[in-house]
């Protein structure tokens, strides 16, 4: 007897799994805390556990020594421990988050579990646990362009609370990879004009020559901001025997061609090169005081955000 | 060692190896991968590598080209071949002939014994002069044996200094052709005889490859060439005779003694003819009488009988003994002796005087009164008549006569059918006929130099069905056909004479009836079995079977050269001469062994100076034989190569996958 297969709906995108409720729900208490960042006027609600006298928010104690200002001490622990401890305080200042996507053709192309697809979902994240925590939070896709509109830089913000994630959401869903090769160095230039410190998260492949990669991250650190670099790669890029045979490779973003012929040993050299890449975008970034996580599309958001942010220095307090 | 193909068309598949090599190096269309950014490829593979590099095949290609070559020429059928030597390296041959002839006397020595040592020598020179030389000896005798192939000249001397003489003719031709096969075509014979090259009947070849030792002149020989016993119990003892035939070979006159004396056991032959002196065992011979008719009156029982004969030169004579005293088995021996000893005794048996034991079986009185006066008459008759009525198969006698009355089995003995009616196992009868007249009468002892056959024919008579082993001996013709009058022959083991007609009282009682009783006579005669315990009579040559129809089989044989045991189908040439104990589970049979061979007599050799032998070459050099090509299939190797190439292509392959999975898993 036949049988009608029903239609497979179509595959939902990272982003749209992190766009939904239940999953925005379980973020709401999770918040974000950067390291030196801190907001150029005062105001701005960021934390950070740095120790600082003029701050109203109870860090931690330490044991009294002599000198400490009296007024720290905290009697009430003493009256039931028998202790002299000190209380330490943190100031609580407002950062501002900018969130920098790179559209640039080779994190395409437009599909579930792709690069940019990835991409958008890990800015959703961070997105949503900043708005959470009432930052000042910007996107900025660059070099990018949104369905609608054409542009070398598409921007969206500040948003301040999760009330604008519905534009948050417009701006991720509209974003698609550029065509041809695009200039990111200008692009970030472009975009973060405007930023004097605060803390910036560049989400991109880092697929660039060292020249690019240096400029790039140059931008970022002549803002005075705090960098972080999510450098997300598909599972193509990693693994590259999916290439069985002789093949012309076509590179998305200048359209070059390059003729291989693939073997195991190629695989192995491609795999040592991609190390090694990954660690010069690593020594790269920490010479410049960047962090930086690697996220391969095909590895679930769960695990990423559990294992791989607190590595990029964004820890999540519960 | 040179290698061919038995199905070289099948190289042809070698062309396979082309379109395999087209598919590993055939331009592919590269299909096109977007990856995200080259830099990681250009680092990886350098450009120089990845387009600009020149094909390569991988080990597979080869694995698979090995294979493709190993099936080809494994469907090819490959042999090895070289070129090999037709059977053993030919052997320097030694024929020594052991015919009867050989052991003529030549100055105090036989010629077998000067060609055995002639031979010896012969051997041992060419082993000295060729330490290599191997050696094969033949025995010619009536069949060539070969004694001993790849001998070493001490080996071949050895077999040489063994071999005896025999007292047959040997076949040379045979000999010297089998020789020639194992010489081969470079071999060379050497022939030790006492014949001629002009007598040798071999062929071209071999007789080109045979050198010729001739030994042997002289013609000094008297034979008997022929013994013949005449003695039938119808006859008086004093009517037995034995004729002795006596031929002089020789060139010139000669006059010899003839000697016929009784033996009981008589020693070995050989030795009492080539010493001329009697065996132990025989009785002494008295001088020779010029009067054959008073030295046979005188013989007193037992006592040789002698006869003087003189014979011109190739003259022969007929010696007749009549009046023999004695019976039993005699020699007949010339004296004196000659070059030639073996030819002048042979052996003879006359059968002691006993009555014949006839029945007749007859309803005829007149027939029954003729019969039985007629035996009285005659003293050596003993004759039983029956009536018809009477007849039981026990009563059968060695000679049972039935007179117009056939039993419905054959009796034991020998039977005369009269007029039989309608016929037994024994003779088919198919009717009656009348006026039958005598048209033929065929050479039979028992009709032969017969006239006035014709007077016995009757009326009526049976119609008599030639056939089986009965075969007419006298035919008539009657009623526009041919009938047999007489058939007679052997069946069973037991004699049959059958007439087509009945015996008439009045033809046998009157006096112009010679003719019944000439047939009669004759017939019982030819009727009356051989002697119980009488000896086997055989010529040298001659064959011997182990079991003879009617007779015990003989288990063992004992005589000159020893004793024998036979198997019971075995057949045996009997090459010695002399008398023989033939000997069966229960009884004793002597068996006379006698030489009789006029070729083998005629000892005479014109004289020829003997030809030096050919110089041998060397056996250190290696002969140039016949050769044959010699195949050997070398099939092996390449299906075990196939297979080897087969599992390295799957092994290949399995560990190309294998590493792909590796490098997949160690990449993630």
């Amino acid at each position: 007897m036949a049988t009608l297969r029903a239609a497979q709906p179509p595959e939902p995108t990272l982003l749209d799994r992190v766009l939904e409720p239940r999953v925005l729900g379980s973020l709401d208490r999770v918040r974000l805390r950067v390291g030196h960042a801190s907001g150029d006027r005062p105001g701005h609600t960021r934390v950070r556990s740095r120790d600082d006298p003029s701050g109203s928010e109870l860090e931690r104690h330490v044991a009294y020594s002599p000198g400490d200002d009296l007024r720290r001490v905290d009697w009430n622990v003493y009256a039931r421990l028998g202790e002299l401890l000190t209380r330490r305080f943190v100031a609580e200042r407002e950062v501002p988050v900018w969130i920098l996507i790179d559209t640039s053709a080779s994190m395409g192309p437009i599909a579930p579990r792709s690069k940019l697809d990835l991409a958008c979902a890990v800015a959703a994240i961070l997105g949503a646990v900043s708005l959470a925590g009432g930052d000042r939070l910007s996107f900025a896709a660059v070099p990018g362009r949104l369905r609608e509109a054409r542009g070398p830089v598409q921007t969206v913000g500040p948003l301040r609370s999760r009330r604008d994630l519905g534009r948050l959401r417009e701006f991720l869903t509209r974003l698609e990879p550029a065509s041809g090769e695009g200039d990111l160095i200008a692009g970030l230039e472009q975009a973060t004009r405007l930023v004097r410190r605060g803390l910036i998260v560049l989400i991109s492949d880092f697929l660039f020559e060292r020249p690019v990669l240096d400029g790039v991250l140059d931008v970022v650190a002549r803002r005075r901001c705090e960098g972080k670099l999510v450098q997300v790669l598909s599972r193509e890029d990693v693994d590259p025997d999916w290439l069985r045979g002789q093949h012309r490779l076509i590179d998305r973003e200048t359209g070059e061609d390059y003729e291989i012929d693939p073997s195991v040993a190629t695989w192995e050299r491609y795999r040592e090169a991609l190390n090694a890449h990954l660690e010069d975008v690593r020594r790269a970034g920490l010479g410049r005081g960047m962090s930086s996580v690697v996220a391969v599309t095909d590895v679930g958001l769960e695990r990423f955000v559990a294992s791989e942010l607190p590595r990029l220095g964004l820890s999540l307090v519960r | 060692m040179r290698f061919g193909l038995e199905h070289p068309w099948w190289l042809a598949s070698l062309a396979l190896v082309l379109p395999l090599i087209w598919l590993y190096l055939r331009p592919r269309v590269r299909p096109p991968a977007a990856v995200s950014s080259l830099r990681i490829w250009r680092r990886a593979v350098p450009r120089a590598e990845a387009s600009t590099r020149k094909p390569r095949l991988p080990l597979l290609f080869f694995v698979q080209v090995a294979l493709l070559l190993a099936c080809a020429f494994a469907l090819s059928r490959p042999f090895a071949w070289d070129e090999v030597p037709v059977g053993p390296p030919p052997d320097g041959v030694v024929i020594l002939d052991l015919s009867a002839s050989m052991q003529a006397r030549e100055q105090g020595a036989t010629r077998f014994a000067m060609a055995r040592d002639a031979a010896v020598a012969r051997v041992r020179e060419i082993g000295a002069r060729s330490p290599h030389q191997r050696f094969t000896v033949i025995a010619a005798a009536l069949q060539p044996r070969i004694l001993g192939s790849a001998l070493t000249a001490e080996e071949a001397a050895r077999t040489l200094g063994d071999l005896q003489p025999v007292d047959t003719a040997a076949n040379m031709t045979a000999a010297v052709e089998l020789a020639a096969t194992r010489a081969g075509s470079e071999g060379s014979i050497d022939l030790f005889t006492d014949l001629a090259p002009q007598d040798l009947v071999v062929s071209h070849d071999a007789l080109a490859a045979t050198d010729i030792h001739r030994f042997g002149t002289s013609d000094d020989n008297v034979a008997i060439a022929g013994l013949e016993v005449f003695a039938n119990p119808l006859e008086d003892a004093t009517q037995k005779r034995v004729v002795v035939t006596v031929r002089n070979t020789s060139s010139g006159e000669r006059t010899v003694d003839v000697e016929l004396a009784p033996i009981a056991a008589e020693p070995d032959a050989r030795e009492s003819a080539a010493s001329g002196e009697p065996g132990p065992g025989a009785v002494p011979v008295g001088a020779a009488d010029p009067n054959p008719a008073a030295a046979a009156a005188s013989s007193p029982r037992g006592t040789p009988l002698r006869r003087a004969v003189t014979l011109g030169a190739g003259a022969s004579e007929a010696v007749v003994f009549t009046g023999i005293p004695w019976s039993g088995t005699f020699a007949a021996r010339l004296h004196p002796d000659d070059a030639f000893p073996l030819d002048d005794v042979v052996y003879g048996n006359v059968p002691a005087p006993r009555p014949l034991q006839v029945l007749l079986v007859s309803d005829d009185a007149g027939l029954k009164n003729e019969l039985s006066d007629l035996a009285r008459r005659a003293g050596r008759v003993d004759l039983v008549t029956l009536p018809v009525a009477e007849w039981a198969p026990e009563r059968a006698r060695e000679v049972t006569i039935f007179d117009r009355f056939v039993p419905t089995l054959p009796p034991s003995g020998n039977v005369l059918y009269l007029a039989p009616p309608s016929g037994n196992g024994d003779v088919a009868v198919t009717g009656t006929v009348r006026g039958v007249k005598l048209a033929e009468i065929r050479d039979h002892e028992l009709l032969r130099g017969m006239k006035g056959f014709d007077s016995l024919l009757t009326d009526s008579m049976s119609v008599l069905a030639a056939g089986g082993d009965l075969r007419p001996l006298a035919l008539g013709t009657g009623e526009q056909r041919e009938h047999a009058l007489v058939v007679a022959g052997e069946t069973g083991g037991r004699r049959v004479v059958a007439a087509a007609f009945h015996l008439r009282a009045e033809a046998l009682r009157r006096a112009d009836g010679l003719t019944a009783l000439l047939f009669l006579v004759r017939t019982l005669r030819w009727l009356s079995p051989s002697q119980a315990r009488a000896p086997l009579e055989r010529l040298t040559g001659e064959r011997l079977r182990a079991s003879l129809r009617g007779q015990a089989p003989i288990t063992r044989l004992e005589g000159p050269g020893g004793t024998r045991i036979l198997a019971p189908t075995e057949e045996i040439t009997l090459e010695r001469a002399g008398v023989y104990r033939a000997l069966g589970e229960r009884e004793e049979t002597p068996l006379l062994v006698s030489f009789m061979d006029a070729a083998e007599s005629t000892i005479g050799r014109t004289a020829i100076a003997p030809a030096p032998p050919r110089e041998r070459r060397p056996a250190s050099v290696a002969p140039t034989a016949a050769t044959v090509r010699e195949r050997r299939p070398v099939l092996v190797p390449f299906l075990v190569s196939a297979l080897a190439l087969m599992l390295g292509e799957w092994l290949l392959i399995a560990a190309r996958r294998f590493r792909a999975k590796s490098a997949a898993a160690g990449g993630t």
